[in-house]
Formats: structure tokens, C-alpha cells, sequence
């Protein structure tokens, strides 16, 4: 009996204090990014450029970018190579190679800091990108009162590196509503 | 005796049933707070307090106002001469952002030209019948770091080129601003107007 009523004492405790909705920021949280990364991944395994791609179209080779963050959110760079590399390891890597004739490369700074590390001149004299695949991240914040609003958008892009072309841009978007004391 | 003794037990043993029935029944009956004024990831057509109350456009009339153009340039595509006028994709460039609202940032009306550009891009037709170039300063960058070579001046056909440019104005009488958001493409060499779509918005703040 006492340990059904610590349960529930337990319970009532943590279940209620982690109520959903009672967010006092609206800083993006993990879920969001979860989310966003999730989001973007199906919408580039579904978009037109990828679907149309056979093993006989002009092989495509995609260096990552990280996040360009132009929200008013702080997102470290490891978080901004995080939402790039999540999206990135979604897609079906080798089926892109065989099926798509499409391969991604490491980023270049990446390369960079391999390079500092004292190898060989050869290293990666064979990296040749044809594509650059990036994200920008927006907001439009309203306030009133303790209330603050955050209305974000998280675009991915593909783009073309001899003409400037982008060949793919999809975004997700979401709102974050706070009310309380430390929303900035 | 056993009687007597297992009363109480069993009264405690109750009370404890429903004490913890209580804890669980009141965490459970708690309503969770409103969606658009405590918190949490909202939709995005969803207001909020913190809207209501901000003089300036709200985040869901931007997100319409980009269905709307972009829609608006689907529909209007075979009625623009200029843009059968080429055998190859027209190209269009981001031009500039004029904001003269005084209270707006610009980069809320960037957030609308990306989402009119991601709606379009969304579109076989418009596939089909444009592309989208980076800028030039852009470029050069990308370039720069990944391949090291420079931009092949020649990289878009100037007479086929639109520049999307985007102006903003706004009216402000005491509590009230009426608003004015165009975008237009504008031919890259005659500056000539060939196609726009524009949006009124009035905001009344009590603040």
C-alpha cells in the first residue's frame, strides 16, 4: 500500500511538474531539433531532384556545410554540424551511390583541419565537390507583455558550385510560444 | 481481536488507495496549459498573445502572404510574355529588400522571400520553367573554399535574368500601421517590371 502511494506521490511529482506547455523560452529544444533534422531528411529522400536521379545521371558529388544561424536562438557549432550530419546519416547512403549516382564528401573544413594534422600532400587532391548542401536557420520573434513568440524557419539547400544554381531547398517550419520570467 | 486489529489497518490501507487515487486523478485532470500563451511548439497559423500585443505583421500573415505569391506566380506563368521569350530555364537572382517601415527588421522580409522561393521550388512547373541562382558574392565564397577557382563570369544569360526584389512600407496613425509588402521580378538589363503580387496588412496594438 505505502509503495502504491509513493508511486503515486512519484507520479504526481515528476509527471505533473513535467507537464508539457509550461515552457518559460522558446529556445529551440532537443525534440525540435530531432524534429527538424527528421523533417528535412523525408523531404529530401521525396523531393523531384533526388527521385529523378538513375545510375545513368551525371554523378553528383555533395559537400556539407554547417548551419548558418540567422535566429535569434544561440546554436553552438557543434549543434549547427549536428543538424547537417543528422540529415546527411538519414539518407540511405550507399543505395544514393548506386541509385542515384550521388556521393557526399567530407566538409571542407573538415579537410582543413586533417590537413593541419600533418599528412601527406595528396590528401584529398582528389575531392572535388559539385554541390554544396547547407541550412539557414531564421526566426521572426514577436513580444508583449512576459509573452514572446518565435516563429521559426529551417531551410536546407543544395546548391550547384559552378553556376550558383540551387537544386533543392525545402524548409520546415514552427512556433514557439513562451510566457514567463527568462524568455530572453 | 483480529477484528479490531484489522480495522484501522485496513483503514489506512484505504486512505492510502485513495490518497494516491487523488495524486494520479488531479495529475491527470490538470489541464494542460494553453497551447499559444504558456509555451510548447505551436502550428504555425496558430496567434499568440505576444502577437496580438506587437505592432508589427504577424508570422502568419507572412507564411499566407508567401502561399499567396507563389501560387500567384504558378497561375500567372503562361500570361508573362517575357518568360516564354527563351529556349532556356529563366533564371532568377534575389535583388534587394527596400524597408521602410521603421519598425520591421529586414531580415523578417528575407524570411518571406526564402518561403515564396522554397514554396516555388516545391513546384514541377516552376522547375520546369526557372532556376534560382545564389549571388555572386556567394558564390565566390562557396567557391572559394571548396574549389578554389573563381566564378565563370558568364554563369546566367543577363537577358533571360529576373532580380526578385522586395519593398515595404508602412502608414502609422497612433495605434494603428497599415502595412504594404510587394515583391516584383525585374528584367536584369531593362529594370523593366514584369511581374508582382503585394499584400495590405493593418495592425492595431493596444500597447
Amino acid at each position: 500500500m505505502f509503495l502504491l502511494a509513493g508511486a503515486g506521490l512519484a507520479a504526481w511529482v515528476t509527471g505533473c511538474a513535467s507537464a508539457p506547455g509550461g515552457a518559460s523560452s522558446t529556445r529551440l529544444t532537443v525534440d525540435d531539433l530531432r524534429e527538424i533534422t527528421a523533417q528535412m531528411a523525408a523531404k529530401l529522400r521525396d523531393s523531384d531532384f533526388l527521385v529523378s536521379r538513375t545510375p545513368e545521371s551525371e554523378p553528383i558529388t555533395v559537400a556539407i556545410q554547417r548551419v548558418t544561424n540567422m535566429s535569434s536562438d544561440l546554436i553552438p557549432q557543434s549543434e549547427q554540424w549536428w543538424l547537417m550530419e543528422r540529415v546527411r546519416n538519414s539518407l540511405p547512403i550507399i543505395e544514393l551511390g548506386k541509385q542515384r549516382n550521388l556521393a557526399f564528401l567530407i566538409p571542407a573544413e573538415r579537410v582543413e583541419e586533417l590537413r593541419q594534422l600533418g599528412f601527406e600532400p595528396g590528401l584529398m587532391s582528389e575531392r572535388r565537390p559539385t554541390h554544396v548542401m547547407d541550412a539557414v536557420f531564421r526566426s521572426v520573434t514577436r513580444s508583449g507583455g512576459a509573452a514572446r513568440t518565435d516563429l521559426y524557419m529551417c531551410e536546407y539547400r543544395i546548391t550547384g558550385i559552378d553556376t550558383g544554381e540551387l537544386v533543392w531547398a525545402d524548409s520546415f517550419e514552427f512556433k514557439r510560444a513562451a510566457f514567463g520570467r527568462s524568455w530572453d | 481481536m483480529n477484528c479490531n486489529s484489522f480495522r484501522p489497518r485496513r483503514m489506512i490501507g484505504v486512505g492510502t488507495i485513495l490518497l494516491a487515487g487523488s495524486m494520479l486523478a488531479a495529475c491527470a485532470s490538470t489541464p494542460p496549459p494553453p497551447r499559444g500563451s504558456s509555451g510548447g511548439r505551436i502550428p504555425v497559423e496558430a496567434s499568440t498573445p505576444a502577437e496580438v500585443n506587437d505592432p508589427r505583421i504577424l508570422p502568419a500573415d507572412y507564411l499566407a502572404f508567401a502561399d499567396e505569391a507563389a501560387q500567384g506566380l504558378i497561375i500567372d506563368l503562361p500570361e508573362v510574355p517575357a518568360f516564354h521569350d527563351t529556349a532556356s530555364r529563366v533564371t532568377i537572382l534575389y535583388g534587394d529588400i527596400q524597408n521602410e517601415t521603421g519598425i520591421i527588421s529586414s531580415t523578417e522580409f528575407a524570411f518571406v522571400r526564402e518561403k515564396i522561393k522554397n514554396n516555388l521550388m516545391r513546384s514541377r512547373t516552376f522547375n520546369e520553367n526557372f532556376r534560382f541562382l545564389i549571388s555572386r558574392a556567394q558564390l565566390d565564397e562557396l567557391r572559394r573554399r571548396e574549389v578554389n577557382t573563381p566564378t565563370d563570369p558568364n554563369r546566367f544569360d543577363e537577358q533571360h535574368t529576373y532580380l526578385l526584389n522586395g519593398t515595404m512600407y508602412r502608414i502609422n496613425r497612433g495605434n494603428v500601421n497599415l502595412y504594404l509588402v510587394t515583391f516584383q521580378l525585374v528584367n536584369f538589363t531593362s529594370g523593366e517590371v514584369v511581374w508582382l503580387r503585394d499584400y495590405e496588412s493593418k495592425q492595431w496594438s493596444a500597447g
